[in-house]
């Protein structure tokens, strides 16, 4: 039943309050890159990622296909896909918690305002609770939420061939850029 | 050291030198090889349709069957929008709740309607409550 419970997680957190409270996009920006010192750069880009923000309660949801990941070189992203995210097996990648300190942010001020969430974040197969700082940017009543924030892929079960150790990062850095807009 | 030693050395070096040029030389095509040509793949061809109702009715099963597949899905236009990076991404009307949602690969270069019948070909990443396709062309007809 944990396919169909994002999907269900989205649309009821996006019709089980009053609309005027929810901001949604299906067109959010998640990126990551590798920080070691490789010649290459190992970066990539997903911007089909879903989320949608209850700004009253602060309730926040993310979900995201390790599929809609672009990289520059094709054989780096078939290697993220087999041998890493195995997104055969584990196809999304989601986030289910809360802006702590929702009350802080001033939805009717431009402004940016720094927020803590925390909630519980899928990868490969693992879930593990977390927490990481961000910004709720408020400009001319538009709602951005940006964050960066760094990711150990053991955690998440994500082993690196010790041929390719000195590439890539045990340490990922995750930065998100999600433009929301009123569910209508 | 013998003739025959010698010769038997330089055939030898000369092998090795050649596997290893090969080898880089595959190596290297390997490493910077192109993305898959959506263009010229043969597609699985299904209506938005149907491929929304698979992945809502089981979503395992359809992702066994058009996950990271090249598909070219017909439906109509539901809506047509930018994403945060300025690419097009138009919906296919799905079974009322879900669309598919293409990400349009480059500039789309003819004007797309909502309400018009259009093929788009691209490659099926998933489903979150839309089934999404990325790197997606529209289909002459």
């Amino acid at each position: 039943m944990k396919k169909l419970f994002f999907g269900v997680l989205l649309a009821g957190l996006a019709t089980g309050a009053a609309a005027q409270n929810i901001q949604m996009t299906k067109s959010g920006k998640v990126s990551f890159y590798s920080r070691a010192k490789s010649p290459e750069k190992v970066e990539a880009d997903n911007n089909e990622v879903s989320s949608v923000l209850n700004t009253q309660t602060g309730d926040l949801v993310f979900a995201i296909l390790l599929k809609s990941f672009h990289f520059e070189r094709a054989l780096m992203e078939e290697h993220f896909n087999e041998n890493y995210v195995e997104s055969n097996k584990y196809p999304k990648s989601t986030f289910k918690g809360k802006i702590v300190n929702i009350s802080s942010v001033n939805f009717s001020k431009d402004g940016a305002y720094p927020v803590t969430v925390e909630g519980e974040l899928n990868l490969h197969g693992v879930s593990r609770q977390v927490s990481y700082t961000g910004s709720v940017i408020i400009k001319s009543g538009k709602v951005n939420a940006t964050s960066r924030f760094s990711i150990k892929l053991k955690d998440y079960n994500v082993s690196i061939p010790s041929l390719v150790a000195d590439k890539i990062s045990e340490d990922i850095d995750v930065t998100v850029d999600c433009k929301y807009e009123p569910k209508s | 050291m013998t003739r025959s030693k010698k010769k038997i050395l330089i055939a030898t070096g000369g092998l090795l030198l050649l596997t290893l040029i090969t080898a880089g030389f595959v190596g290297y095509r390997m490493y910077t090889k192109p993305h898959r040509d959506v263009q010229h793949i043969r597609p699985v061809r299904i209506a938005a349709m149907h491929l929304v109702a698979a992945y809502e009715a089981n979503e395992a099963n359809a992702n066994r069957d058009y996950l990271d597949k090249v598909l070219e899905v017909s439906g109509y236009v539901t809506d047509v929008s930018k994403n945060q990076e300025g690419k097009t991404v138009v919906s296919l009307d799905g079974t009322g709740m879900g669309t598919v949602r293409c990400t349009m690969e480059g500039i789309v270069q003819h004007e797309i309607k909502p309400k018009t019948q259009v093929s788009i070909k691209g490659i099926c990443t998933g489903y979150l409550t839309d089934v999404i396709l990325v790197r997606c062309m529209i289909q002459e007809k």
